[in-house]
């Protein structure tokens, strides 16, 4: 056993070589390592391309990168949000050790304005881990997404990518953006596809922050107007991503359905011509709306409006039963703000409980057709003062109304309450018109009531 | 006994096979070498001047972990210097003994940050300080000096913050904390009062309710920043006739109570006359 110990004792000695004493430190390794990384980023002629998707959820932002030797990266991106700040900027990097070596962009950027999307939620990142080499690509994942950690794959860039971007497409179709609602977390705007070619038209939302696109339906018709008549629709209900590439939107899958015996498969739109048209919002206000032709492989050319029309918001009918109503939060001005919490409501009717909306309700008392407020009376009894309106026209989800000057009040009213609610309900239904959307909620019938002349909105509870 | 000789013979024997390291090599430069004209006019109008560092480039250890933030976009960062200057800087500059407590007390660091903090909770964090030792403005993004909100939210951090280093030095003020001792709220439970709950229990604000340190700063910082201070916390309202409008001015006669034991203290312990400040913090705002 002695034996045993000397043996190994003399073998730990001897074998204390000069191949352990020439380990390199830490924090020297780690410095060649920064260099090493440092040099491999600068080394491209046309810096890096990356086609950036934060999540799985979430479409393409295409970046072209050149990292300078001055601690500069020099970044291209397709996002013309924030009137194009994001196209070119050059701004500080920094390569850093902690657990793993990291490339930091040091101050603000694309990366760092889609980070804050969503307060901070949307999944984007602007720290990264270097994870390696992968032939000549370089390949980090997100340092800051701890849950599924973005793998983020830098390619050498040539020449010609960044005449891929497709600055003037993103920034024109940024512009349906436009009249949308905003209030918890807002309706992606509405595209109508008009496909002349097939008699029909597609209906699908883009979310153009996250880059998504989800078909709603298809219709038989060209026109709203047709479209509104036909009884031929299709609800669809696929969501995709997609990026801009050589002036075309992508989708990430294609869409495909069958619809009065065809089949459809759009992997790609081809936009051509931008322009827009005036349309009267606001009764005397002409306004901007977008308006691209283009054109799908398989189905030719293409139109693509801006729309209001959504599905689900057709199912708002009159009640004959009850009246439509919600909590009196949850109607909101152009900066999403409840009216209750400051504005109008806080202002003249702080003891507001509630929203009240009579459409085709057979009641004795009030008026089949109104809108007002509920509210709570010192000795905590409820009072209801409403103002009649007369119906225009509803036709799909587009509602019209003329409001009358005759008020209904549960209890005799002492002060200013019919200017007040003649105020509250002129502001809510400025121009006359609003769009009803769904607002999808378990076990509830939710509509959305947007009024694209002001942009305020209200929810009511069927 | 044999064997533990053996097991420490190891350990040596393994041990000094490595060269000698040094533990305290640091593991990140955060100190960035001075490389564009914006460094050069911190360097020399910051970091020499006053011993206070400007960092404006992100690095992760500003927040805690969990919070979410970014850095402030390059153009917006001399702009907010310039702000920082202006608001807080100057103002001490000027006042009899400012100079002095201000280059003796200046924090070691600045941080901007381009937006607010999000905080794993869902709440959001609007500016934070770190013992006297570091100073953080959040939303340096949407800078804009004529925005009211946006303005008060820096001066609100900024005097908060740098009154903390009165009391951290020299203490509280005399009895400070008997004011108005029924008025502090449990730990943690300060945001569920509103500004008018807090004036009638003696606080400028409801987050001044969370310790007796805080309603120190808070004070010192809303008498420095609103310009509305004198009608909204001090001067009693007049014809009262509801407990509503009693228990406000009860509740004023604590804040102003408040007001002149720090008045004094600052004073005593600094030379600095806080009316003095406040004039010129207001000159400014005007």
């Amino acid at each position: 056993m002695k034996r045993a110990y000397i043996f190994l004792l003399s073998f730990l000695i001897f074998s204390c070589s000069n191949e352990l004493e020439k380990i390199t430190p830490p924090d020297i390794r780690a410095a060649e390592a920064i260099d090493d990384l440092n040099e491999k980023l600068q080394a491209p002629s046309q810096g890096w391309k990356i086609d950036y998707q934060p999540t799985p959820e979430s479409g393409i932002f295409q970046v072209i990168i050149d990292f300078k030797e001055n601690g500069i990266a020099s970044i291209n991106s397709d996002l013309t949000d924030n009137n194009g700040a994001f196209v070119q900027q050059d701004i500080p990097y920094r390569i850093d050790n902690a657990l793993a070596i990291e490339l930091i962009f040091e101050t603000y950027a694309v990366f760092h304005y889609l980070f804050e999307l969503e307060q901070s939620q949307f999944g984007a990142e602007f720290e990264f881990l270097f994870e390696g080499e992968d032939g000549d690509d370089l390949v980090f994942s997100s340092k800051s997404d701890l849950t599924s950690p973005t793998l983020i794959r830098f390619t050498p860039a040539s020449s010609s990518d960044l005449d891929q971007f497709s600055l003037e497409e993103s920034k024109n179709i940024t512009s349906y953006n436009k009249f949308t609602p905003l209030v918890s977390g807002g309706v992606a705007p509405i595209q109508r596809i008009e496909i002349p070619g097939r008699n029909v038209s597609l209906f699908w939302f883009i979310d153009i922050t996250r880059r998504t696109i989800t078909a709603g339906f298809i219709s038989t018709g060209t026109t709203e107007a047709e479209v509104l008549a036909s009884a031929d629709k299709l609800k669809l209900n696929q969501t995709t991503t997609y990026k801009y590439s050589s002036g075309k939107i992508v989708l990430s899958e294609p869409l495909t359905f069958t619809f009065m015996g065809d089949s459809y498969s759009i992997g790609s739109v081809a936009l051509d011509d931008f322009s827009t048209s005036q349309i009267e919002i606001c009764s005397g206000t002409l306004s901007d709306f977008p308006n691209y032709t283009g054109s799908i492989e398989g189905l030719g050319s293409v139109n693509i409006t801006k729309s209001f029309l959504e599905f689900e918001g057709l199912k708002m009918i009159p009640q004959t039963e009850s009246p439509y109503s919600v909590n009196v939060f949850f109607a909101f001005d152009d900066l999403t703000r409840s009216l209750i919490q400051i504005g109008l409501l806080a202002d003249r009717f702080p003891t507001a409980t509630g929203i009240a909306f009579n459409y085709g309700f057979d009641s004795e008392e009030e008026p089949a057709n109104a809108m007002g407020l509920y509210l709570e009376a010192v000795d905590g009894s409820r009072l209801t003062y409403l103002r009649e309106f007369q119906l225009i026209s509803q036709v799909g989800n587009r509602l019209e109304i003329s409001f009358t000057n005759d008020f209904y009040y549960s209890d005799p009213i002492s002060g200013t309450e019919e200017e007040d609610l003649t105020a509250f309900t002129d502001l809510m239904f400025e121009g006359g018109v609003v769009y009803i959307f769904d607002f999808p909620v378990d076990d509830v019938t939710v509509f959305r009531l947007f009024n694209p002349c002001n942009s305020h909105e209200f929810f009511l509870v069927q | 006994m044999k064997k533990l000789i053996l097991y420490t013979f190891l350990i040596t024997a393994f041990s000094s096979c490595y060269e000698k390291e040094e533990l305290n090599v640091p593991i990140k430069q955060n100190d960035t070498e001075i490389e564009t004209e914006l460094d050069r006019y911190i360097e020399e109008n910051f970091t020499k001047k006053y011993g206070m560092a400007i960092r404006y480039r992100f690095v992760d250890r500003y927040v805690n972990p969990g919070e979410r933030v970014t850095p402030p976009s390059l153009e917006v960062v001399r702009p907010m210097l310039d702000f920082i200057e202006n608001f807080w800087i100057d103002p001490y500059l000027e006042v009899a003994n400012g100079r002095k407590f201000f280059e003796e007390n200046v924090p070691a660091e600045i941080v901007l940050l381009g937006g607010v903090i999000y905080n794993g909770d869902g709440t959001v964090t609007l500016g934070t300080a770190d013992a006297g030792a570091q100073i953080t403005f959040t939303n340096v993004n949407e800078i804009n000096p004529d925005d009211v909100d946006w303005r008060n939210l820096q001066l609100q951090t900024v005097y908060h913050e740098f009154a903390h280093t009165v009391h951290q030095r020299f203490k509280l003020p005399n009895a400070f904390e008997t004011i108005s001792p029924g008025g502090y709220t449990s730990a943690g439970s300060w945001f569920v009062l509103e500004n008018e709950d807090a004036v009638k229990r003696g606080f400028v604000s409801p987050y001044s309710t969370s310790s007796p340190n805080e309603d120190f700063a808070e004070t010192v910082a809303f008498y420095l920043f609103d310009n509305e201070f004198m009608p909204n916390f001090i001067e009693q309202e007049a014809g009262c006739s509801d407990q509503d409008c009693i228990d406000k001015n009860a509740g004023r006669l604590m804040i102003e109570d408040k007001l002149q034991s720090i008045a004094q203290h600052y004073e005593k312990v600094t030379g600095i006359n806080l009316l003095e400040l406040r004039e010129a913090v207001q000159s400014r705002l005007e």
